[in-house]
């Protein structure tokens, strides 16, 4: 990639993309030596799931690693950097939901770069270049993080925090987007997926970062997880409907990347600490993120156009089918989805309000974020 | 050349023939140092009228032609190089009264020309023959002069000898000759053995002692150590004595001491050690010479004196502390050699009635062109080392060699000051090169259990160990150590295997896929064991060969130089005891590393050592200059060893006039080709010595872009202090100072820390390398004119010029033979390639599975 001094709008994705079901077959021309097969603990669950995948890989040695459930650890993916490292692959195929392809990133890098220190990983873009060892596949068993197109990959620190690890290194190299590796996707997990999606889309859309081809592919996933996302969710082994959704969610994957969503994603990170699943909230936080946002008249008028784009009157049009669409898919009220109810949030609301106004997504917002604005946005959220 | 027209010379030389009636060792030190003075001035203003370069050099230190100095330090002094340099332009008679034309023997490098008239000559004879007198006695005795019949042989067999020789003679009652020139019409000389035996036989029935009389080097190589090592004595009549002159610089450079001279001296005629004479002397002021009048200490004659100069100052030196020597005299009269300095390196010890007592320590060592990067190396000429450069003399040896062992996984045997000589003969004895060599190739299995990213973290945290506070490796942060650490940081290594490696170093690992091949992988193999030989002027470099050798999973067996011997066990040191834990849990352990590598020492004359080192390596890599490379390329080795050399290299600079548009590029540009003229203090072979500068700049002429970088060489001394210079090094500079007073421009510290030549040459040549933060700054009307001067030892050439025609330049530098083209100010960066090849690429074999299709 270019290195720029000033920032212009740009597009950059994984290296190549193969979508479509049985597109894993794509990974035989991988024409691998050693190939780190690692997978989340659900995929790992699935016998046939892991045979079709060793028999789709091209490698002359395939090591299966299962990574660790949840977000990843340093200390949690310790045993399977030591596999990695013994293994030394020339390939690492990443199977799994948006934590596991996170791990394996993270994995990827500590196994290039063993010694490398904690706040260096940490420091957006100062990772040291990757590939000198491995090139990296993945393969995304849900469909709306993005993660198989994203530069970041998120890692929880020992004491809770979680922090995302920044770098377009960490872009792979190749994507497969298979809608039969979904068919048994929970309906709740691929309804919160999906609402992330959702949220990388519209909250990408609005950012104060310029990127016009990144909006056109926001329009695009808004669109198409307003039509096929429902459908998805109760059949996921609808294949053409649940790749519509795979090949939105990799779109507003694109948005989100390029462009940084807002608010809502600010808040919502720092709710996994109250035990609210990420995409859960992101849902949840979207329709009262972008009314906030609307109170902005500019903010308003940019909703508006993306609403006709897709078929709607104005931003508030947009804004209630956003609502219709959680509320469709089941994702219920925040006060609800929290373990402690509406009070958990008021309770922590001075943490989750700095929490939020130093996280990297606020940045992004097309207003600034105050905590005037985030107590809005929670509100709207009850 | 200085156009002015010579005056006549004045009538006047009575001072000098004053100061001559004085007793030449006797002279109470006031009346001495008003005669002297009084003849000095006296020769300042003859010279200062005669001699145009003379004149210029004085008017520009403020000294007129009545200028009457108070003492002899005081006056303009030339350095010896000038007379290498310009010697036809140092002439204070009419050319048609030249006599002669004096040329240094030439031992140690280019010759000096000296311009001697009548009265000058006539001047020597006496001085010479005054002195003789002093110390020999008044008696005429027979002389057996070791040498050619300066009478009768072909003038290139006599060269600058005869003279001397012809002045010594004035005490001879009778002289014979004993040696031939050979018939090969090369000037070369041989003993006449016949000549010898009849002489000494004649002598020795007449009861009468005799003078030998020599010149040191012809004396011993031709007489003293092949008759000693044939078991043959003369008998010579007592009270015969033995003379010689003409210096220690042969003699040195074979390892010969005096203690071995005068051991052979005896051993061969009888001569007790009190009865060798060395006087001490130089072409530059022929006919002065200074005797030992104690063991060990010259003394200057009534008609000269002694001034000890700080070697970056120039200041005079306090008695007692040693500096470079300069020798001040009235005797030159055809030119202008009154102060001379010389790149000889001594002490003044006393002074009394007899004159000023001076010890010789040893010659300062001259800059050269060096291999890569010489930081320093044998720069820091010490009186300690100097004492160590004369050991016993030796004879190469054939039979089974004594190498020494320095450092290896069990010990580390070469500690203490890292900045100073060790004592090698110390140092245990490293067995059977061999043994060693298969114990080393073994152990490397080792580096198997390690992946090469594992192998960078280890020598990046080693690294890491160098720059810590306190650390014994803190007198090498001056020469480089921080550039080194950087180089050897876990990343860096990394990016560097990537890009020697064809993109990817898990090559190193295991069987890859081979871009742009279907179902074709590649591997990169170790080669095995890596035999390195360092340099002393190199003594940090060689830490990235070792580097590159062990991320290759090589084991490593180097030699050592004499110099900076404790540098590379020092570095090597910080991986004993070290571990590093991997965020894979992994512990990685530098003993494991240490265990393929031992650095040993054996001396240069130890060929069975060298041919066992040579062929113990599947690969030999080699640091040094033009003459220890070819010596270890001739080395037998085995089938199949790859070379990689990092030999004698230069560098230089080329700025067109698109990069001097404005006044904040040329603010950055001069800034920027400071600091490369400034690291290292321009002894890496990046260092750039040349800077060709295109006319047409819109902000700045070549002349003003080098009063820029004189402003910007000030600061860049602050930024980047200087180390200490050795003598030689500060008398090359001084001599090329001068020459620019006489021919061109010339910017300069008050010391020697740095100087910008300026010149404009009417066809564009590279400046000669001096080192020691010397740039010369050359204008030229095409830039591209500047890339045709590159060839096959040219490394580095930094650019400032706009895309099309800095590709131009390359594209025809390069095919001129430079390899690196790196922007102004980033020359020393080490990158690869370097020295035009990866040697990482060079470090494995490369294997393939599957395919071909």
């Amino acid at each position: 990639m270019l290195k720029l001094r000033v920032p212009l709008p740009r597009f950059f994705g994984a290296g190549e993309m193969f979508m479509g079901a049985g597109s894993t077959g794509a990974l035989r021309a991988l024409g691998a030596a050693r190939t780190a097969l690692l997978v989340s603990p659900s995929v790992a669950a699935q016998p046939d799931l892991m045979q079709r995948l060793q028999r789709a890989i091209g490698t002359l040695e395939l090591h299966a690693i299962t990574l660790p459930s949840g977000e990843p650890t340093l200390a949690a993916l310790r045993p399977v950097l030591a596999e990695v490292a013994r293994v030394r692959p020339d390939w690492i195929v990443a199977v799994g939901g948006g934590s596991a392809i996170d791990g394996a990133k993270i994995v990827w890098a500590l196994h290039e770069h063993p010694d490398l220190e904690i706040e260096r990983l940490l420091r957006p873009f100062a990772l040291p270049d990757l590939r000198g060892q491995a090139r990296f596949v993945a393969v995304p068993t849900t469909a709306g993080t993005g993660s198989e197109v994203s530069s970041a990959a998120v890692l929880a620190l020992e004491d809770g925090r979680k922090h995302a690890v920044v770098s377009h290194t960490l872009l792979p190299d190749v994507v497969v987007l298979d809608p039969e590796l979904l068919a048994r996707v929970p309906p709740k997990a691929m309804a919160a997926a999906g609402a992330d999606a959702l949220a990388h889309a519209l909250e990408g859309a609005l950012s104060r970062h310029a990127n016009p081809m990144a909006d056109h592919f926001a329009e695009s996933a808004v669109a198409a997880l307003f039509e096929h996302l429902p459908r998805a969710v109760a059949r996921p082994d609808d294949a053409a409907t649940v790749l519509e959704v795979q090949v939105a969610a990799a779109m507003a994957g694109w948005a989100q990347n390029l462009k940084v969503p807002g608010i809502g994603h600010a808040i919502a990170h720092q709710l996994g600490a109250l035990g609210l699943g990420h995409g859960q909230a992101c849902g949840l936080l979207l329709a009262p993120a972008l009314q906030a946002n609307a109170e902005d008249a500019a903010v308003a008028a940019k909703l508006t156009r993306l609403a006709q784009r897709v078929g709607l009157a104005d931003a508030a049009a947009l804004i209630a089918r956003v609502r219709a669409l959680t509320a469709e898919l089941g994702l219920g009220s925040l006060a609800a989805a929290l373990p402690g109810g509406a009070a958990q949030w008021r309770d922590a609301f001075e943490t989750i309000t700095a929490g939020a106004l130093a996280d990297p997504c606020a940045a992004a917002n097309p207003i600034p974020v105050t905590p005037a604005l985030v107590r809005r946005v929670l509100q709207h959220a009850d | 050349m200085p156009t002015d027209t010579l005056a006549p010379p004045p009538a006047t030389t009575a001072a000098f023939d004053a100061l001559l009636a004085l007793p030449v060792f006797g002279t109470e030190p006031a009346a001495k140092r008003a005669a002297l003075m009084a003849a000095l001035n006296e020769a300042h203003a003859h010279h200062f009228a005669a001699c145009a370069a003379y004149r210029r050099l004085a008017t520009r230190r403020g000294f007129g032609p009545r200028h009457a100095f108070a003492a002899p330090e005081d006056l303009p002094f030339l350095p010896v190089q000038a007379f290498k340099d310009n010697g036809e332009l140092l002439a204070s008679v009419a050319p048609e009264q030249v006599h002669t034309r004096l040329r240094s023997s030439a031992t140690s490098g280019v010759p000096s020309t000296v311009l001697v008239d009548k009265l000058t000559a006539r001047r020597q004879v006496r001085t010479l023959a005054a002195v003789m007198a002093a110390v020999l006695g008044g008696t005429r005795r027979p002389f057996v002069v070791v040498d050619v019949d300066p009478r009768t042989a072909p003038i290139e067999a006599v060269g600058a000898r005869g003279a001397a020789v012809r002045g010594f003679l004035n005490l001879a009652r009778e002289v014979r000759y004993v040696m031939r020139p050979l018939e090969d019409a090369k000037g070369r000389i041989e003993l006449d053995a016949e000549a010898l035996d009849e002489t000494l036989a004649a002598h020795a029935v007449a009861h009468e002692p005799v003078v030998v009389f020599g010149f040191t080097f012809v004396l011993y190589a031709q007489v003293l150590a092949p008759l000693a090592a044939a078991g043959r004595r003369f008998a010579l009549p007592p009270g015969s004595k033995l003379v010689h002159i003409g210096g220690w610089k042969k003699l040195a450079d074979q390892s010969v001491s005096r203690e071995a001279f005068d051991a052979a001296a005896a051993q061969v005629f009888g001569i007790a050690p009190t009865d060798v004479h060395d006087f001490y002397g130089f072409t530059e002021q022929m006919g002065v010479t200074y005797p030992d009048l104690a063991p060990g200490e010259k003394c200057t004659p009534v008609f000269a004196e002694v001034v000890v100069r700080n070697p970056e100052t120039f200041e005079p030196q306090p008695d007692g502390e040693a500096g470079l020597l300069e020798f001040v005299t009235p005797l030159p009269y055809s030119y202008p050699g009154l102060a001379v300095l010389t790149d000889d390196v001594g002490v003044v010890t006393r002074r009394d009635a007899q004159g000023t007592h001076f010890r010789v320590l040893g010659r300062a060592r001259q800059a050269e062109v060096r291999g890569c990067g010489d930081i320093l190396g044998d720069k820091v000429a010490t009186p300690a080392r100097a004492a160590q450069a004369a050991p016993t003399p030796t004879a190469p040896v054939r039979a089974a060699g004594r190498p020494k062992l320095l450092f290896d996984a069990s010990g580390h045997h070469a500690g203490g000051d890292l900045m100073r000589p060790i004592d090698l003969a110390a140092l245990p004895d490293a067995g059977d090169l061999g043994e060693l060599a298969a114990r080393l190739r073994r152990e490397r299995a080792r580096l198997d259990a390690y992946s090469v990213d594992e192998l960078a973290a280890l020598i990046g945290a080693a690294a890491a160990r160098w720059l810590e506070p306190g650390s014994a490796l803190a007198p090498l942060r001056h020469i480089g150590l921080q550039f080194l650490a950087g180089w050897c940081a876990a990343p860096a290594l990394r990016r560097m295997a990537d890009a020697s490696l064809g993109g990817a170093r898990g090559v190193l690992d295991g069987f890859v896929p081979e871009p742009g091949w279907n179902r074709r992988l590649v591997k990169a193999q170790a080669r095995g064991l890596v035999v390195h030989w360092l340099a002393g002027n190199v003594p940090l470099l060689g830490m990235l060969g070792v580097a590159q050798a062990i991320l290759t999973r090589n084991a490593n067996l180097l030699k050592a130089p004499s110099s900076f011997a404790a540098v590379l066990p020092a570095l090597l040191q910080t991986f004993r005891g070290l571990e590093v834990t991997t965020h894979a849990g992994r512990v990685l352990r530098g003993d494991d590393v240490l265990a393929t590598i031992a650095v040993v020492y054996f001396p240069r004359d130890d060929v069975a050592s060298a041919e066992a080192l040579s062929t113990a390596g599947d690969v030999r890599l080699a640091w040094g200059g033009r003459e220890a490379i070819e010596t270890i390329l001739a080395l037998p080795r085995r089938y199949g060893t790859e070379d990689i050399v990092f030999g004698p290299k230069l560098s230089y600079m080329a700025i067109g006039r698109d990069a001097l548009a404005n006044e904040r590029a040329l603010r950055r540009l001069a800034r920027q080709a400071a600091t490369d003229a400034s690291v290292f203090d321009q002894y890496a072979c990046a260092s750039p010595h040349t800077i060709f500068v295109e006319k047409g700049g819109a902000a700045a002429t070549p002349l003003q872009f080098a009063e820029r970088l004189a402003d910007e060489m000030a600061r860049a001394a602050v930024r980047i202090p200087k180390a200490p210079v050795d003598a030689g090094t500060a008398a090359k500079v001084e001599a090329l100072r001068m020459r620019h007073e006489l021919t061109g421009e010339l910017f300069r510290s008050a010391g020697t820390t740095w100087t910008v030549l300026y010149d404009e040459p009417a066809a564009p040549t590279l400046a000669e390398a001096c080192y020691s933060r010397v740039i010369t700054v050359r204008a030229v009307d095409d830039i591209q004119q500047a890339a045709a001067l590159a060839h096959p030892g040219i490394q580095t050439i930094g650019l400032a010029m706009d895309g099309a025609r800095k590709m131009a330049f390359a594209n025809e530098a390069a095919a001129c033979g430079a390899e690196r083209f790196p922007d102004v100010g980033r020359m020393t960066h080490f990158d690869a390639p370097w020295d035009g090849l990866y040697p990482m690429d060079r470090l494995v074999r490369w294997v393939s599975l599957g395919g071909p299709f």
